[in-house]
């Protein structure tokens, strides 16, 4: 129980960080000072938006693999000092984690692949956000998700409630299954994928198109 | 080498344009002085030129390729040193280390020669410099990549005296068949001895764009009290030692440009100069 709490703390982190790495994709294009020398660097566009990208997605992906193993030692080794608990001390990287997470992965492989898809596609919209408005990146494009997303559960809602009243009054209706489960999450791993690829090209295309002032 | 055609340029959608069917042709192995009011589109055109800005319509083709392509073979080859600009704090060495490799013709003799000129250390850091430190600095690593193009804006702001006439020296020194040089200032007095070409711009439309060699074949710059001189003046402006006029250059007279005098003649009487210069190829 205490090492699923510790995985899913790292799990959060990884979103949470790897959000704030993306916003700083395209820090370079912030002031115009800095967006005059990163725009006249010879070399091409992608190859700027793709030196950015490896710094801050494979490279905060490895720091923060980094990351973990160093707090993983530090627990194994400082944490029983502290705490007279066998499992909340178990390495991440121990037998007994890989025998915890196994059965999980047995049970429902499709979560294992659904989780960095997710995890790429939520970077994704903040990279973008980071090529739409560099800056204060981070707060704009969680702020602008948070509005759409709200929006988006108001309105499924309301339309969900609005059929409902039509269904109801043309009498009882059979809800056929027409997809059962793991085709859906087949599907929405794609759709994700996919829409992480969307996000991704959208902004280079802002970031090619960039210019030296802002005109709008 | 630089070929401006038609460029219409606006910063809004349905705000006046800033530049409007603009043209003009810059050769190879000049130093031009580009001139012109606050607003008139100066340092947006020194923009529009790197590729930086996106025209409505029209193109700026350098060496036959469009720059706002932004090709790496275009941008290795162009060098805009701009009024503002950062500089990252870490030593010359590294940051010549780290930026020299995209300029083929960068030469590390240069560079030396524009910091001893400029009486800069070689390894200084560049996190601890002041603003014409930087700029001094700068402007030699500018200078020392021998792109065929350099286009400096203001480039004079912010360095001391002793500085300004070091820039001259240097601009000078570092000039060569191949390269082009276009320096936007309001300090015409810093840069006026150095020019070999003159482009004084309006929003709309280029008023002069002329060889200062033959500017002066055409036009005489004179300091006088005489009243008759004064009266057959093209252009007469008040100064300290007397009127600063311009007149007909009917007898040959070989005279200094007077820069500023001509600027004032070309805002407030452009027709003339257009009557002046208008037999001359390229003339706008």
């Amino acid at each position: 129980m205490c090492l699923d709490s510790t995985i899913i703390m790292m799990m959060v982190m990884l979103f949470g960080f790897g959000c704030i790495s993306a916003s700083y994709v395209f820090e370079t294009m912030k002031r115009k000072e800095l967006r005059i020398s990163t725009l006249m660097m010879p070399v091409s566009q992608i190859e700027k938006y793709l030196s950015r990208m490896m710094v801050f997605f494979v490279g905060f992906l490895l720091v923060f693999a980094l990351g973990v193993v160093l707090v993983d030692l530090i627990r194994v080794f400082v944490l029983p000092y502290f705490v007279n608990d066998e499992v909340c001390i178990r390495s991440f990287f121990s037998r007994q984690a890989y025998d915890m997470i196994r059965p999980e992965y047995d049970r429902e492989p499709n979560l294992f692949i659904l989780f960095p898809v997710l995890f790429l596609a939520v970077q994704s919209i903040f990279v973008l956000g980071s090529a739409i408005s560099p800056k204060n990146a981070f707060v704009k494009t969680f702020c602008a998700g948070f509005i759409i997303v709200v929006l988006y559960i108001s309105a499924s809602a309301y339309w969900g409630m609005f059929l409902d009243s039509i269904i109801s009054a043309d009498g009882p209706v059979c809800y056929v299954n027409a997809i059962n489960r793991e085709n859906l999450e087949l599907i929405i791993e794609v759709a994700l994928f996919l829409f992480a690829l969307l996000n991704w090209t959208l902004a280079y295309l802002r970031f090619k198109e960039s210019e030296v002032i802002e005109r709008w | 080498m630089l070929q401006i055609e038609n460029l219409t340029f606006a910063y809004r959608r349905k705000a006046a344009p800033v530049l409007n069917d603009y043209s003009l042709t810059i050769d190879r192995g000049s130093v031009c002085g580009l001139l012109g009011r606050n607003g008139a589109g100066k340092s947006t055109l020194l923009y529009l030129i790197s590729g930086l800005l996106t025209p409505k319509s029209g193109r700026v083709l350098f060496n036959g390729v469009n720059t706002r392509l932004r090709k790496p073979s275009t941008l290795n080859d162009i060098f805009i040193l701009p009024e503002e600009f950062t500089l990252p704090p870490i030593s010359m060495d590294e940051y010549v280390k780290l930026n020299s490799r995209y300029y083929p013709k960068f030469s590390m003799d240069d560079l030396y020669g524009n910091l001893e000129t400029f009486e800069l250390e070689r390894n200084l850091n560049l996190g601890q410099l002041s603003m014409g430190q930087k700029k001094k600095a700068f402007m030699s690593f500018a200078l020392a990549c021998n792109t065929s193009l350099l286009l400096m804006d203001e480039p004079t702001n912010g360095l001391d005296i002793p500085g300004k006439s070091r820039f001259r020296k240097i601009v000078v020194s570092s000039m060569t068949d191949d390269r082009s040089i276009i320096i936007s200032t309001h300090q015409v007095r810093d840069i006026d001895r150095i020019l070999d070409h003159i482009i004084i711009t309006e929003s709309n439309k280029v008023l002069l764009n002329e060889k200062v060699s033959n500017i002066i074949s055409k036009l005489r710059f004179e300091t006088t009290n005489d009243d008759a001189v004064i009266a057959r003046a093209l252009y007469s402006q008040p100064s300290v030692e007397g009127m600063n006029v311009i007149l007909r250059n009917d007898d040959d007279c070989d005279t200094e440009m007077n820069l500023e005098s001509l600027f004032e003649l070309s805002l407030n009487r452009p027709e003339l100069i257009n009557q002046i210069f208008a037999s001359k190829e390229g003339a706008e």
